[in-house]
């Protein structure tokens, strides 16, 4: 489509803006924790929560549970930032999912933690951590 | 490349080379001037349209690795919003003529019947900063 003074002009709102805005202050934070010199381990298990909700994941409003004794360094340098990622028993909190449901599912690990499809500034991260791995 | 497949070997620290470096920062760059870009009243067709080449050139997807070139006449409003954030570097418009005879001499005859607009730039999800830029489009546009 060719434009012209009538062309109607995208406004982004206050949400989006937001949202990009953590998101790119979380990719900042991902580089200064790479340049810490992580294990490369636990680059690779942080660039796949990019790769997992990074279009919200196979529902488009995902959580992904993650084991924590994979990345100890990451959830350390997280500690005491609003971004702290709490760790909790997987398997007693899918077991009693899984018995207040009805259901069968599959523990999570059991040391786990979880990241939502909106958490812009930890996708942001996982993001810095993904572009790092993927293209250097 | 890397694939996140393969994992490396356990206790090694990640080397975060020059080259990465410059390349998150060049990402960081092109998200930014992206959110820039939407905010300063870009029209919808554009982002529609940028939004729609990160679709087809997302990790996984068959033209992830090309290079498009785009029709110039189609993105004045990007153009513009790249050369006043000072990224013109990035943003060369070349004639789409003198693009498809080059093609032509380098690769063969079956360039001539390429149909370029008659004023093109390249964007590429190779391209760290395109990528960036892309990425933001598209997250503002899936909302």
């Amino acid at each position: 489509m060719r434009q012209n003074s009538m062309t109607p002009e995208w406004e982004i709102d206050d949400f989006a803006k937001t949202w990009l805005l953590q998101h790119a202050d979380g990719f900042r934070s991902g580089t200064l924790w790479l340049a810490t010199k992580p294990p490369k381990t636990e680059v690779y298990e942080v660039a796949k929560i990019y790769r997992d909700l990074h279009d919200g994941g196979f529902s488009g409003t995902d959580s992904a549970y993650y084991d924590a004794t994979h990345v100890p360094g990451f959830l350390d340098y997280l500690k005491g930032s609003p971004y702290e990622r709490e760790v909790f028993d997987g398997v007693a909190e899918m077991a009693d999912i899984n018995t207040r449901q009805g259901t069968n599912f599959p523990a999570w690990p059991k040391e786990a933690f979880g990241v939502g499809f909106d958490d812009s500034f930890m996708l942001g991260f996982a993001n810095a951590c993904y572009v790092a791995v993927k293209m250097r | 490349m890397s694939t996140l497949a393969t994992l490396p070997p356990r206790g090694a620290a990640f080397d975060f080379t020059i080259s990465a470096r410059k390349l998150t920062s060049e990402y960081l760059q092109g998200f930014q001037a992206g959110i820039a870009w939407m905010e300063s009243s870009a029209p919808i067709a554009e982002v529609e349209a940028i939004a729609d080449f990160y679709e087809h050139t997302r990790a996984g997807q068959s033209h992830e690795e090309a290079t498009h070139y785009q029709d110039a006449d189609r993105f004045l409003h990007l153009l513009a919003s790249m050369h006043a954030q000072g990224h013109s570097r990035r943003f060369v418009i070349e004639v789409g003529s003198e693009v498809r005879a080059e093609f032509i001499r380098d690769y063969g005859p079956q360039f001539l019947t390429w149909d370029l607009p008659g004023r093109v730039f390249t964007m590429t999800a190779l391209d760290s900063f395109d990528d960036g830029l892309a990425t933001a489009v598209w997250q503002a546009i899936r909302g």
